[in-house]
Formats: C-alpha cells, structure tokens, sequence
C-alpha cells in the first residue's frame, strides 16, 4: 500500500515538474546593447490552493514573489549589458493602463487566437503612441510580466495524494504560469514574447525567482 | 431534540415575524456598529482579499468609465460626506459611467454611483437616499461581513481577477461591478440599511418622503419595460421585495416630524448639475436600446425640469432607433417641438432629414441652415451643404 502511495506521488510530482509548455514568438534582430529596459509586472501573485481549491492570494508571498522577480529579473538582464527600471506600484498611470489593455488583446490574437490575415507573420504593434513611455520613464523597451504562482495548501495536497491513490487525477496542486513580453518603445513594436506555464520556480525563494526568470526570458534576445 | 429545537426555532421566527408585523408602523432605526476611522483587524488569508480589492480599485480609478468632469464628482463627494459625515474620511467615492442604475460599497470604503443613478432620481433628496442607504450598509459593517463571506462560497481568483489576462477576455470594470453586486445582502441587510441611510439623509437635512418616492418610481420604471429581455433591472433584482420597502419606508416617514434643515436640499444645483450633463447621460441610456424604460425617464426628466427641447430631442432620438411603425412620424412631431425650443444643434439637421423624406424639401432646407448656423464648424457640414444644394 505504502509503495502505492509512493508511486502516485512520485507520478504526481513528476506531472508537475515535466509539465513546462511554451509559446515563444519572436522579430527577428536583437535588442541594441546597454539598452534601458522598464518593467511592468502588472500582476505578479503568489497564491494558496486550499482544500475547498479556493485560490487564496497570499499578500506576504507575494510581495516576497515581486521583489523576488524584479531582483532575478535585473540580474538576467545584466548578463545581457541591459538595465532595469521598475514603476511604483503603488502609481496608477492611467495612460498605461490603456495599454496594458490594448497588449492584453493582441497577444491574445497572436497567442490564443491566431489572425488568419496575418498568414503567421510576426509583426504585430502597440503603435508609435506607446512612445511616451519613453520619456516618462526613461527607458527604450518596456518589459510587460504578468505571473502566477500558486501552491497547493497541505489539505489541498493530501487530496490530491488520496485522488491519486483511487486513480482520480486532476486535483490542482498548483501552477506557475504566466507570459512576458518586450515592447520597442520608438515604435510600439512588439518585439518579443513569450506565454509559459512551468511548474517549477517558487518565487518566493530568490533562487527559484531565478529559475522562472531565466524560462520566462529565454530567447529574449532574439535571433 | 432536534425537532424541538427546530420548533423552538420556528417560533422564534414566527414570533420575530409578528414583531415585525406590529411594528411596520413605526420602524426602529438601526445603529451603526462600526465607528468612523474602522481599521479591520485581519485574518492571513482576508489580507489577501484584501489586496485583490486595492488592484480592483486601482482598475477602477484607470478605467475610463471613471467620471472625471470635476464639477460632477465634486459634487458626488460632497453629497457623500454630507450624508457620511464622521465616516467621510472612510470612503473614497467614483462615479461610474454605466446606464443602468446601481451604487455600491465595498468593504473597504470604495463607493461607486452608477451615472444611471443620476438620470433617475428625480431630486436630491433621492439621490441622497441611494447615497444614505450604501453608507448604511458600510457602518452597520455588513459590507465586511458580506466581503468575509467571499471566500467560503467562491474561488477569488473567478471574482477578481482583473489582470492582464492573455488567454481569456479580462473581466471589464462595469461589469465586476455587476458581479460585486451579485453577492447580494440579505433582506434583512437591506431593510435595515434602508432604515438607517433614512435616518442619515434626514440627519443631513433631506426630505424623508423621498426615500419611498425613488423606490416607487423604479417599480413603475420595471412596469414600462417593453419586452422580457428588458426586466428585471439589476438593481431590483439584487434589491428584491421594492413594493414592501417602500412601504416601511412611508410608514417611518409618516411617523416623524421633520426637525428643520439645518442645511435645505439645494435642488437648483442638481437640477443645473444633471441639465448640464444631459446630453451624455441620455445618449447612454438610448444605448440601452431599452425603449419602454427610456420613455418612462424622459417623462419623469419632463417633470423634473430638464430643459425642454432636450428632452424632445432625445425622445425623437429613442423612436428613430427603435423604428416601429410610426415612430418616424412620431419623431418628426417631437423634432419639431425640439427645435422650436433651446435643443442641440442635430435637432435640425435630423428633422431636416425627415422633412426631406417626407417630401418637403423646402421646410428642409430651412433646418439645414439653421443647423449650420447653430453649428458652424459641424464634422458633417460638407454632407449637410450638398443637400442644402441639392434641394429646389
């Protein structure tokens, strides 16, 4: 019964860990060198799944995750010469919300909902307008992130163990996911952008801010 | 021992209930059960809910269906603390573009009014009561209750989740309102907070009579829809049981005497306030595409004292949309009163069209002149010309 148990968890585990999918889009040409890159983490949470599998959002954890993903994030880009520059936010721009909304739409269509009038082409763009970004903020490329963290409570995995056990699957213990995408501030371009869903990372830990970074902005240089 | 309990129970109830009976009469008022300044103490996991709500606000605060006409908001927030008094300080009010009529209190204080509020109340002393009773439900703290009740009953993430969805349709601010308003208070919740935002409108010198007045109007409104798809209104719809509050509410009207306004209602003001924002208001409502209730409003505005082309305009305006057999003839008529009155400019140029339908070119043309004349730089003033041209 014991080794039961221990097969269904180590399958469980499994299931989570190997679980990465990727949707990676991209322009051709890289980013220019030394570039000042803003970040906009508009919705970086960290949650517990409880037993009723209840998303509760956890405010310490996700502080925790945000300060966490700007350090790793900064660190990332360094490798690359760039530098990062980050929002208060506690800040309301009414401007940018605008377009935090328009981004939402397009890369719905460019990940979720292809537009067949494009033939697969990667050219899609927020517009010049965005370009006041630029000045308010003092950056070339603006780097949108949205992420999710959530972690099954104890009751929510003991339930999913007991599932396993009578070979029902399906119980949420958890996901990370999320997508990041980098916008040219002189033209609004989308330049590059990535939807990914991991299942590793625990952001509330500097070094697996690291390794969610690091996925999440693979191929960010371009090609 | 279950079934007694249970008996004992109903008995309670039912003796509750005549209670409740005997003293339709003469209401109690409630009392607040929060002070002002309240700071709740959390629980791990209410923090949380806590923060969804500051994001949702933030959504809010961006969002473009914010009002931001100063004159209009001032106006709001003043009327709120007058009403809120000691408690001013604890709510940050936006006024909402959205047609339909609703205000609502979330548990941190955040107050929203509907602009649909606003083309429906009839004076200040009603639209006070809309105010009174939303406040109400904060200090009497069932707004905290309903907010602590969130997270036994729903996934959070499925109520708030306002984020940058990229897979999915983010959830739009007016209708999260909608879904906010969904988790609706209990009758006793409502009936308690009608009692006590009357209480708190006449503290704050308002008509009393007012709070049934407004009740009334929207079941007469509810009554004028045209068709099923129409009704019911939200509001009703999360406020249920109308009639039978509009009648505990004349009963406790009928039973005070009105001490002296310190500070009378000033309904010039609002009249002058809602007359200068007519114009949007009224095209938002038309929107609505819901004939029989826009009507309804416009006879009331009639009444209330809206400038009286505008409100012809707007009439012909709703038949020209609706387009049944008739309306067109019926729209000529009230284009006609519009533009012998102070109207908007597309008064004219409307009734122009219809004229020229009807085969009178030249009375047309005299519309078509008086619309550029009314307004020189008009977007469409190359396309008015040539008919001008065109006619004999």
């Amino acid at each position: 019964m014991r080794r039961v148990v221990g097969i269904c968890v180590v399958l469980l585990v499994c299931g989570c860990t190997t679980s990465k999918q990727v949707t990676p889009v991209a322009r051709s040409g890289s980013i220019a060198a030394g570039a000042q890159i803003l970040l906009i983490q508009s919705d970086i949470k960290f949650s517990v799944i409880t037993a009723g599998g209840v998303l509760e959002p956890q405010p310490d954890w996700t502080e925790k995750a945000r300060s966490n993903f700007v350090s790793a994030t900064r660190r990332e880009l360094a490798k690359h010469g760039h530098s990062l520059t980050t929002i208060d936010a506690n800040v309301v721009d009414e401007d940018l919300a605008q377009y935090q909304k328009l981004l939402g739409a397009v890369l719905g269509t460019m990940f979720g909902y292809p537009m067949p009038s494009k033939h697969g082409a990667f050219d899609s763009t927020l517009g010049p307008g965005v370009s006041f970004l630029k000045d308010r903020y003092g950056a070339d490329y603006a780097l949108f992130v949205s992420y999710h963290d959530s972690r099954a409570s104890g009751g929510q995995q003991a339930k999913a163990i007991i599932a396993g056990m009578f070979g029902l699957y399906g119980v949420n213990t958890g996901s990370q996911s999320g997508f990041a995408s980098l916008i040219d501030l002189t033209t609004g371009d989308i330049v590059w952008g990535r939807l990914v869903s991991l299942g590793t990372g625990d952001l509330r830990e500097p070094g697996g801010a690291d390794t969610t970074v690091s996925m999440l902005f693979e191929g960010m240089e371009g090609g | 021992m279950a079934d007694t309990v249970r008996a004992m129970t109903c008995a309670v109830i039912c003796c509750a209930a005549l209670h409740t009976l005997a003293a339709a009469a003469v209401p109690t008022i409630p009392k607040p059960v929060i002070p002002p300044g309240y700071q709740p103490q959390h629980e791990r996991d209410e923090r949380g809910l806590w923060l969804e709500l500051d994001e949702y606000e933030k959504a809010v605060i961006a969002s473009p269906l914010r009002i931001r006409e100063a004159a209009l908001d001032d106006y709001i927030k003043n009327l709120v603390c007058r009403i809120g008094k000691d408690y001013c300080g604890d709510f940050r009010v936006y006024v909402m573009r959205n047609p339909y009529f609703n205000a609502s209190m979330a548990a941190n204080g955040m107050m929203l009014v509907w602009t649909g509020a606003l083309t429906r109340v009839g004076s200040e002393d009603e639209l006070a009561t809309v105010i009174g009773h939303e406040i109400a439900h904060y200090e009497m703290a069932h707004t905290l209750a309903q907010f602590r009740n969130i997270k036994k009953g729903m996934a959070i993430g499925s109520i708030f989740d306002i984020g940058l969805a990229v897979i999915g349709v983010p959830i739009p601010v007016g209708q999260m309102t909608a879904v906010l308003n969904v988790l609706a208070f209990s009758r006793e919740e409502e009936e308690q907070a009608d009692l006590l935002g009357a209480q708190l409108m006449l503290d704050a010198g308002f008509d009393p009579h007012a709070t049934y007045r407004i009740w009334r109007d929207l079941i007469q409104e509810d009554q004028r829809a045209e068709t099923k798809r129409e009704e019911p209104g939200l509001f009703t719809k999360t406020h249920p049981d109308s009639a039978a509050r509009a009648q505990v509410l004349e009963a406790w009207a009928h039973s005070i005497s009105r001490p002296a306004a310190a500070e009378p209602a000033d309904h010039e003001t609002f009249r002058a306030l809602i007359a200068a924002n007519y114009s949007w208001l009224m095209e938002d409502q038309i929107k609505t595409a819901r004939y029989g209730r826009t009507e309804y409003l416009l006879e009331q505005q009639a009444q209330f004292g809206m400038p009286e082309g505008f409100v012809h305009f707007y009439r012909a305006q709703m038949l020209m949309q609706r387009a049944e057999a008739g309306d067109a003839q019926a729209a000529r008529a009230e284009y006609a009163l519009a533009t012998n009155a102070a109207a908007p400019p597309e008064a004219f140029r409307n009734y122009g069209y219809l004229l020229l339908k009807d085969n009178d070119p030249a009375a047309a043309r005299v519309q078509f002149q008086r619309y550029l004349t009314a307004k020189p730089d008009a977007t469409d003033r190359a396309m008015v010309e040539f008919y001008i041209s065109e006619v004999p």
